[in-house]
């Protein structure tokens, strides 16, 4: 029933997989040039920084939320040992150092990578289009918890975890292609490495 | 005129046969173990298409297929999906067919890892990124799995109802 030409075939898109896992490997990963334009806004949904607004500005979607944590702890002079707004990979005295970043990148924009300090929820926003999804992170994992998508497929593809990440199919990613919007979980060094790419695209 | 009665007849025929299979395709949790991975069991009715009813028809099939589960299973962003896949794999079955010394199951494989190759492509093209690139070659080694299947069933479809599609220029 099978053809010796058939084999071919198979041999054929043999070949075009190996090759596809081995541009997969290196390559540069097209940073999207941020627009600031970008109609999405993301918030931390952390209670002690819920109502803060959120930042539209693409380069650090974050800094508004993380601003109202550090102008109270100066009052108390308690030494606060995870610095938000610190630039990835810096080294903290205390080595408080996240040890995995989120990187999110909604409608082609690659986001400043965010520092997974403590379980939270982040909330991403699609003003034109009313796409939103809420991001659960821990100090290592995250997962799509919400999606408006009609498929949900990111949602069903779980965790990814610094256990977990290579193992999984999609690696380090969570994809929701209804609302163009990618999630990579990376190391300190990666996210350094992305900090370093930024610079010398801007 | 009853020749032309009969072909209209068995296109609707197909068509309602790959909504049913896509939709009992929907129920396989596969998606869990790789995410937007399904067997492609609408694949071998096409396949069955373009050995007996020919190249244009199996086309126009696929296409009013794509259409028709995109308004009922999948919306509108479903349905550009299956439409990259749908035309690449479409594509990929008629120039196979066309090498002497394939059969039907080098058709099938080509078709099935092309329909996944289309949709991942599009899924970079919209997404901006070249980071699905790992992702596209699973998908692609999936596709030689799953397409040997739908391979193995068209061709056994078609030797029951008389047809040879071991020759190399098989018709009805």
């Amino acid at each position: 029933m099978i053809k010796k030409r058939d084999m071919l075939i198979v041999g054929a898109l043999l070949v075009v997989a190996a090759g596809l896992f081995l541009f997969s490997g290196r390559g540069p990963s097209a940073p999207g040039s941020p627009a600031a334009t970008a109609p999405v806004e993301m918030a931390q949904m952390a209670p002690e920084a819920g109502q803060s607004p959120a930042n539209t500005a693409s380069s650090a979607p974050l800094e508004a939320s993380t601003a109202p944590e550090e102008a109270q702890s100066p009052a108390t002079k308690t030494p606060e040992p995870s610095g938000a707004a610190q630039a990835p990979g810096a080294a903290s005295p205390e080595g408080g150092d996240p040890a995995a970043y989120l990187l999110v990148t909604a409608r082609g924009v690659q986001y400043e990578p965010i520092p997974l300090e403590r379980e939270t929820e982040f909330t991403l926003r699609q003003k034109d289009t009313g796409a939103e999804n809420t991001i659960h992170v821990t100090q290592d994992s995250v997962r799509m918890a919400f999606s408006t998508c009609e498929n949900q497929d990111c949602v069903e593809q779980g965790v990814v975890s610094l256990a977990n990440r290579e193992q999984r199919i999609l690696r380090n990613m969570i994809v929701c292609l209804p609302n163009e919007v990618m999630l990579e979980l990376i190391t300190a060094e990666e996210a350094a490495q992305v900090a370093a790419e930024d610079e010398d695209a801007g | 005129m009853k020749k032309e009665t009969k072909r209209i007849a068995l296109s609707g025929l197909m068509v309602s046969v790959m909504l049913v299979l896509g939709y009992v395709e929907s129920l396989i949790p596969l998606g869990s173990a790789v995410p937007g991975i399904k067997i492609g069991l609408a694949n071998s009715v096409l396949l069955y298409a373009i050995y007996v009813l020919g190249a244009k028809q199996a086309f126009v099939l696929m296409i009013v297929k794509v259409l028709l589960s995109g308004l009922t299973f999948g919306g509108v962003n479903a349905m550009m999906y299956s439409l990259a896949g749908g035309v690449l794999s479409m594509a990929a079955m008629l120039i196979v067919r066309r090498v002497p010394g394939t059969g039907i199951l080098g058709v099938s494989i080509a078709g099935a890892a092309m329909h996944n190759l289309g949709q991942v492509l599009l899924a970079m093209i919209v997404l901006q990124t070249d980071k699905l690139l790992y992702y596209m070659a699973i998908l692609v080694l999936v596709g030689i799995g799953t397409g040997f299947l739908t391979g193995v069933v068209a061709h056994a479809v078609l030797r029951v109802q008389g047809f040879r599609p071991d020759g190399d220029q098989d018709r009805a």
